[in-house]
């Protein structure tokens, strides 16, 4: 059963078209993320999902049968997670939380604000303003204040920019959690790839205006249909026409071959491809380095070694790749 | 609108006399006043904020709020007590004169009741406006600056003269220009000091040649000054180069002064404070203690409620309309709305003489063609509706930028957030905008009411027959040469402002 289903959107602000022809459905408990370089739009489908736009074109079901051109009042099962989190400074923790209950008692508001600051792990911070909290903690209330009611769709917009790495890592896995647990369909907005691969079912990457590819995040990691998304979902180096006939790969005009930096492996030991390093950056755990094709010497490509490689610069040192991880997409 | 088709109006009899007679000088003079504030206003309001800020000196936390204090006193008051003091037969001259035992023709005598005494006693009343802007462009800009200047090897002199002055400009000319504007817009103090202006000439040709419509041409004349310098200070805001992020804001390591630095920097900002409030605040108390039992009366009580009932008023209805302004610009995002914001908004940079002048014309008109027509015997004109009208048209700008910064810090992710939660619009209003704006209405309130209650030229012509309020009153006392009585009004109003603005000041530090 469909959460979402959304069929030949479109939208414009003025002039300016902002996207065509989106179509994608989201299953119930299913988490997918929306991914895009700022400005393609991902909010735009987030706010006109939440009928915080209207004059979008297409159609927008919820759950499969509530079609927001038909019912501005079926938005009513739609949480939203905002991205500065829409925290009222002016009420604290609990009465942030219990905001939208307006329909329960007040016994019953009570005991469900309290479930929330449990579940939530908030209890201690009951009492405290807004600004007493951490960005952390602020990110929990926003989304207990929105759990608060049930709704049946959590819409997200980017909810995780505004907190450091490692505490990102850790709500992300506490939310999927969450939604799964809850059973919900979830949308997320985001530009972080490794976020997007690491939370979601399902990744809708959008570009020049529309989607340009829907799937899980395996499929689209595997098989992207273009280079700008095998670009975008993982570091590639690009293989120069002259290597791919080399390696008996055939390349259209209008495509383009490809290996992942992970894939692409140098050592000293002999093969058809030599290359010249140009620069070596120290990471820590491992080099990154920066070559080129001795043949091709425009061609410059990214290597990966250990912390513990031993560099000779008397030798030559050659790549290799095998043939099965060479992907071939359009340009 | 009214008052600009003026302008396209043809000849009559008393524009050529006036264009013979007064005009030149109408122009001259207010041009000598805009450059002669300009320049006074410039020097005392950027060298006393330049000094405040990044140094330490005795008395320079002091110095910090009292140099905002000539504020606290409406321009004309402070041109009446000096009048009073300094002219010839004033307080000081004649005790100078007894104390060296001389005569006035046997000294040298700077003569205040003149163009150049408006100029000095308008800048020591305005230099505040200058003051405000570039400390606050000093405090968020200059820290960083600095620092870079010294590590390039420049003394502290050279910082001041090489870069602050010119990374400051536009913020000096910003404040200038606003008070510039106050000046050219003066209505009590060139009266009282007998200098020929636009406003003063509106009031004369009205009321001395008995003609509306070549006061109204005098003041669209002046409305093209106005919006010259209105056009000319938005053309300098849009060059403005020198910005830089508010994450580069560090705050000022002061230098501390000693010695005679220490006294020199003393005296530059105290001698702006004396003159500007402390002399006139100290010789109006001592005026209004010598006569407060002659002029409070049942008469001047009748008056203090009725210019704080009219204050109250004016100050809720035009806080209450701005809101709704702000608001539907906020809720609408609509580009017209918000244009017709940015126009109410012209309304206080009219002087309230020329906005007198226009809302007359319109109810003459009303009460002429549209009244008369439907046989309806109601006269607006001359009545409290115009009056409150004519407060609406100059004020409402003062509100709307008061919302304009607080809604500023009001996301529209919350509106959103309510709006995903499905509360209604009015629990929205009244459980998340209301509560986060109060301060913003309260603000408002506030500082439209002391504005109400120094108004003077506006409230001269629009007020019904025999309707007085204090700055009214205070201003007749004048007229009638009666300068220590002047000052009970003065007093009031003074008191009532400070009173307001402590009210303002305390719920802003609680909140």
């Amino acid at each position: 059963m469909f959460g979402i289903a959304i069929k030949n959107f479109g939208i414009s602000f003025g002039n300016m078209e902002i996207l065509k022809e989106v179509s994608f459905s989201v299953k119930n408990g299913e988490i997918v993320t929306l991914l895009g370089p700022s400005g393609s739009g991902k909010s735009t489908i987030l706010r006109s999902i939440a009928s915080l736009e209207h004059n979008f074109e297409g159609e927008i079901t919820l759950n499969e049968t509530c079609s927001l051109e038909k019912n501005s009042k079926c938005n009513k099962d739609i949480g939203y997670i905002f991205q500065d989190y829409a925290l009222f400074p002016h009420l604290d923790v609990k009465e942030n939380i219990g905001f939208a209950l307006f329909n329960l008692s007040s016994t019953e508001k009570q005991r469900r604000v309290d479930e929330l600051l449990k579940q939530f792990d908030l209890i201690e911070h009951r009492n405290k303003q807004i600004h007493e909290l951490s960005g952390g903690q602020q990110q929990r209330v926003s989304i207990a204040r929105t759990i608060a009611y049930n709704p049946k769709i959590l819409l997200l917009d980017e909810p995780f920019s505004n907190l450091d790495s490692i505490l990102r890592d850790k709500t992300k896995l506490w939310l999927k959690d969450i939604i799964k647990k809850l059973g919900l369909s979830a949308i997320l907005v985001t530009h972080d790839k490794k976020e997007a691969l690491s939370i979601s079912d399902k990744i809708g990457i959008l570009h020049n205006k529309t989607l340009v590819q829907f799937g899980t995040p395996q499929e689209l990691f595997k098989n992207p249909t273009n280079l700008y998304i095998a670009q975008f979902l993982g570091d590639v180096n690009i293989l120069p026409k002259s290597i791919t006939k080399q390696l008996g790969v055939e390349v259209q005009e209008d495509e383009t071959a490809i290996v992942r930096v992970k894939e692409s492996f140098i050592s000293y030991k002999k093969s058809d491809i030599e290359l010249v390093i140009n620069q070596i950056s120290f990471c820590g755990d491992y080099y990154e380095l920066s070559l080129y094709f001795k043949e091709e010497k425009t061609f410059f490509i990214k290597a990966v070694v250990n912390y513990d490689f031993d560099f000779n610069e008397e030798k030559s040192i050659y790549l290799n790749i095998s043939r099965e991880n060479i992907l071939v997409v359009k340009t | 609108m009214i008052i600009l088709s003026h302008i396209f109006l043809g000849s009559s009899e008393n524009w050529e006399h006036l264009k013979e007679t007064v005009l030149f000088d109408y122009v001259f003079n207010s041009l000598y006043i805009m450059v002669g504030v300009a320049f006074l206003t410039s020097i005392i309001g950027f060298s006393t904020a330049y000094v405040t800020t990044i140094f330490s000196f005795t008395f320079s936390n002091f110095f910090h709020y009292a140099l905002i204090l000539p504020f606290a006193i409406p321009t004309y008051i402070v041109a009446y007590i000096y009048g009073g003091m300094f002219d010839i037969t004033g307080t000081v001259t004649t005790f100078v004169l007894n104390l060296l035992d001389k005569n006035l023709s046997e000294v040298v005598f700077f003569d205040i009741m003149s163009i150049e005494g408006a100029i000095v006693v308008m800048s020591l009343v305005l230099y505040p406006y200058v003051y405000l802007i570039s400390k606050t462009y000093l405090k968020a800009e200059s820290a960083s600056i600095i620092d870079a200047s010294k590590t390039l090897g420049l003394t502290q002199w050279q910082i001041f003269y090489k870069v602050i002055i010119p990374i400051s400009r536009p913020a000096i000319v910003a404040g200038v220009i606003l008070a510039v504007m106050e000046a050219v817009s003066d209505f009590g103090v060139m009266d009282y000091y007998g200098v020929a202006t636009f406003v003063t000439g509106i009031f004369r040709t009205w009321f001395g040649m008995g003609s509306i419509e070549d006061a109204a041409r005098l003041a669209s004349i002046l409305m093209i000054f106005i919006f010259l310098l209105i056009f000319i200070e938005k053309l300098q805001r849009s060059n403005k180069k020198y910005k830089s992020s508010g994450k580069d804001f560090k705050p000022i390591a002061k230098i501390e002064l000693k010695g005679l630095k220490n006294v020199l920097a003393f005296l530059l900002c105290f001698t702006p404070f004396f003159l500007g409030f402390l002399l006139p605040f100290t010789q109006m108390s001592y005026w209004f203690v010598l006569s407060y039992k002659e002029v409070i009366d049942e008469d001047f009580i009748q008056i203090l409620i009725q210019t704080v009932l009219i204050a109250s008023f004016s100050a809720f209805l035009i806080t209450a309309l701005a809101f709704i302004f702000v608001y539907n610009v906020r809720l609408s995002k609509n580009k017209s709305s918000d244009m017709l914001t940015q126009i109410v908004k012209l309304g206080y940079s009219i002087p309230g003489a020329v906005i007198a002048v226009g809302i007359l014309s319109f109810f003459a008109l009303l009460d002429h063609y549209i009244f008369n027509f439907f046989n309806l015997n109601i006269l607006i004109s001359g009545s409290i509706i115009a009056l409150i009208f004519g407060y609406s048209v100059r004020f409402l700008a003062i509100s709307l930028n008061y919302y304009e910064s607080g809604f500023s810090k009001i996301p529209s992710s919350y509106d959103d957030a309510c709006k995903t939660m499905n509360i209604s619009q009015s629990k929205t209003l009244r459980k998340v905008i209301l509560p986060l704006i109060k301060n913003s209405l309260l603000a408002s309130f506030i500082i439209v009411f002391i504005e109400v209650i120094k108004e003077l030229p506006l409230t001269m012509v629009l007020r019904p027959f025999n309707y007085d309020t204090l700055a009214i009153l205070s201003h007749e006392y004048v007229n009638q040469s009666q300068i220590v009585q002047s000052s009970v009004p003065a007093m009031f109003i003074v008191g009532l402002g400070v009173v307001s603005v402590l009210i303002l000041a305390r719920n802003m530090i609680k909140d």
